[in-house]
């Protein structure tokens, strides 16, 4: 043994590197030791009051209680978010990122994924906010703006412009957020019924048709530029279908009809609507270009077909017929072919309404043997039907929100007929509307032009 | 000593001996880091003994043919096994590794800012990526990742023998199985928590698959993204997921001894494990 290792083992002695590389090697070589499958959960948000810049002068103070209030009710709203009571936040007022120390936020009575803070400061010259939406977890900005106005009044659409941003933001663009929409609807005072618009929390109500007649079936182009709407004057016996600009001028669409309803703008610019005209058998839809030139009855059959809805791609008209003995909901090609019933329940049903996601129709549905209509959802693809409203009074018109999240109605569960919205699911019911009787309410397609920034 | 030795092995029989065993080794060395990727992967065998979702002492025992195994603390299964393991995922999957890097500061990158609003069409689908369907074993899979092992790793060779606490004895090439503890599960709990519904959009179907290192300290490093989902703010969104569970906590005594490499597949909606 004292001779050392003997000749042919010296021959393997390059095994020793090689085995010590082979290893290294393999050890390099990358090997998952543990899959792991994550479940995705709901998203956790904190909205901290916005705080004065500067000084925290009258004028501030209230444009800040409005624009916490407002963007806190918009993040409610959207339902997309699990939102910590604000009783849980920390003490300490954000008015800048240098501020936010964020352990504060991960405590587990909050455990907020997302922080939004920022400033207001009103100033003779101008009011700015500063608004900003941290990561809490990787603390990284995920938004920050500045916007400035030059009238705080217009402080809460500041407040919806930055909520729609961080919904935009946190949806991965799935929505645009519905806080700066607007809803249209028909608006009894007196005896006349005039349009009305409002934004879609109820706030800014303003009329938009003045000529003291009946007006009814407000419904948006899909530009959110124009509504079409059927009046009848004081002065006259007959019904007229007009289109009106937001900003004011109105075109009326002769038609010859004894009488026409339920106008419906097409995505694709093309309007729809129900008609009786001398040459009809009932009242049948009609579908005609923008200008309501190239005019066509598309349904052509005995009893009455009303209530046209466009399906998002243009191509498929729902409507109410009761060609099958009772008012129900039916489905057709938009040039009136492949006529078929989607609704087969007996009682009666109304005022459908496409989703924008096409694959769901609102409607509202009398059972039989009943006095009040309740709101149903039903797929298309598979017949299958939700009610969404249930309790006391009659629930009727319902209109989608542009993000197909939301749902606008009129219901009498408060007493005279108002305006309430609510979430699809059936939660977060808000009533929008209250002084006189407020009826058929149209959600704008998309959100109107953000306000200066 | 010397006496006792040469008294035993005469010195031609210790030369021949030593050569018979350098070379043995050898061929096991390649055997484990080539072979195996040429043998079908057999259903693992394992014996889990002792109650108590993994407190209790546990052996598990791995034939030769199962190249996994030997982990402490391996928590039983809850679920029914597959009768046969599911064939190795596909070697292209794996190459995507290398091609699909996210940087771990990718969320420091420029976000896509969103685009101004156009009237979309109504049918807001996002471009879906196919994804085949996924192969999987019963709870933890033990999925076999051939070609490619590391020293101290879970197994030995022709069987890692794995006792009590998650002290592990057996060092050797094998691949080493898939552990399993209730550290993975919180990890896999504070992923989950930081994967937020939100960020899946409207899209009704997701899956994407990352990796990462966790440090003894419980530091993750060297994120990737295996497999892409095909919509960027998705991806952005489970990288998130994971830099927002930095850290964790270290890693559990029997684990300390190296790095854990987590995958993480994010897959929505969840299907039966």
């Amino acid at each position: 043994m004292k001779k050392g290792l003997a000749p042919s083992m010296r021959k393997q002695v390059w095994l020793v590197p090689l085995c010590i590389l082979l290893s290294a090697a393999a050890a390099a070589a990358q090997k998952t030791d543990a899959t792991i499958f994550p479940t995705p959960t709901a998203t956790r948000l904190a909205v901290a009051d916005f705080t004065p810049r500067t000084s925290a002068s009258a004028e501030t103070q209230t444009a800040l209680s409005v624009f916490n209030r407002v963007l806190l009710d918009d993040l409610k709203f959207s339902e997309f978010f699990v939102i910590p009571s604000k009783s849980f936040y920390p003490l300490k007022p954000l008015r800048a990122p240098q501020d936010v120390d964020f352990s504060n936020w991960q405590v587990s009575t909050l455990d907020v994924d997302f922080l939004a803070f920022g400033n207001l400061q009103v100033d003779a010259t101008a009011t700015v906010v500063e608004a900003y939406l941290y990561d809490v977890k990787t603390h990284n900005q995920v938004l920050g703006k500045r916007f400035t106005i030059s009238d705080p009044t217009l402080i809460r659409r500041v407040a919806h412009e930055f909520a729609d941003q961080i919904v935009y933001e946190l949806s991965a663009g799935a929505s645009l957020g519905v806080a700066r929409s607007q809803i249209a609807y028909v608006s009894q005072k007196g005896d006349a019924k005039e349009i009305w618009i409002m934004d879609y929390d109820g706030a800014n109500a303003h009329q938009l048709s003045f000529n003291g007649g009946l007006n009814k079936f407000p419904e948006w182009s899909f530009d959110d530029k124009r509504l079409a709407y059927v009046t009848k004057l004081p002065t006259e016996n007959r019904w007229q279908l007009r289109i009106q600009d937001v900003d004011g001028p109105v075109r009326d669409i002769s038609i010859d009809a004894s009488y026409v309803s339920s106008p419906a703008f097409s995505p694709d610019g093309r309007l729809a609507f129900s008609a009786h005209t001398p040459n009809s058998r009932g009242a049948d839809i009609f579908v005609a270009g923008p200008n309501g030139r190239g005019l066509r009855n598309i349904t052509n059959a005995a009893g009455i077909d009303t209530s046209p809805t466009w399906s998002p791609t243009s191509a498929q008209i729902a409507f109410i017929s009761d060609r099958s003995g009772s008012p129900q909901v039916w489905i057709m090609d938009s040039d009136g072919s492949n006529v078929r019933r989607l609704i087969l329940e007996g009682g009666h049903c109304d005022s459908p309404d496409w989703s924008p996601d096409g694959r769901y129709i609102l409607y509202s549905w009398q059972a039989p043997e009943q006095w009040k209509h309740d709101i149903y959802l039903v797929e298309i693809a598979t017949g299958r039907i939700n009610q969404l409203t249930r309790g006391s009074g009659s629930y009727e018109s319902p209109h989608w929100s542009p993000d197909g999240r939301h749902v606008t109605f009129q219901s009498t569960r408060s007493g005279s007929k108002q305006i309430f919205i609510m979430s699809v699911d059936g939660k977060n019911l808000k009533q929008v509307s209250a002084y006189g009787i407020n009826e058929s309410p149209s959600w704008a397609p998309y959100p109107p032009a953000t306000p200066e920034q | 000593m010397k006496t006792v030795l040469r008294s035993h092995l005469q010195e031609g029989d210790y030369r021949r001996a030593a050569v018979y065993s350098a070379l043995l080794h050898v061929a096991i060395l390649l055997f484990f880091t080539v072979g195996v990727s040429l043998l079908p992967s057999p259903a693992p065998i394992e014996l889990g003994l002792g109650a108590g979702g993994g407190q209790g002492e546990v052996v598990s025992v791995g034939l030769a043919a199962d190249t996994g195994g030997g982990a402490g603390m391996y928590k039983p299964p809850v679920t029914n096994r597959a009768e046969s393991a599911p064939p190795p995922p596909p070697k292209k999957a794996e190459r995507a590794v290398d091609e699909s890097k996210v940087p771990p500061n990718v969320f420091t990158q420029e976000k896509p800012k969103p685009k101004p609003k156009e009237p979309e069409p109504p049918h807001r689908s996002r471009p879906k990526k196919e994804t085949p369907p996924k192969q999987r074993a019963g709870l933890i899979p033990r999925e076999s990742d051939p070609g490619k092992g590391t020293p101290g790793g879970a197994a030995g060779s022709g069987g890692g023998f794995g006792t009590g606490r998650g002290v592990q004895i057996g060092s050797g090439s094998g691949e080493g199985g898939q552990i399993d503890s209730w550290y993975i599960r919180q990890v896999e709990q504070r992923v989950g928590k930081n994967w937020l519904q939100t960020s899946l959009g409207s899209l009704q179907k997701v899956q994407a698959v990352a990796t990462f290192l966790v440090l003894p300290s419980g530091q993750i490093t060297d994120i990737q993204l295996e497999q892409r989902s095909g919509v960027s703010s998705v991806d952005l969104a489970v990288i998130r997921a994971i830099q927002a569970s930095n850290p964790l906590p270290p890693l559990p005594y029997e684990l300390r001894s190296r790095s854990v490499r987590f995958k993480a597949v994010f897959e929505y909606p969840t299907t039966a494990r």
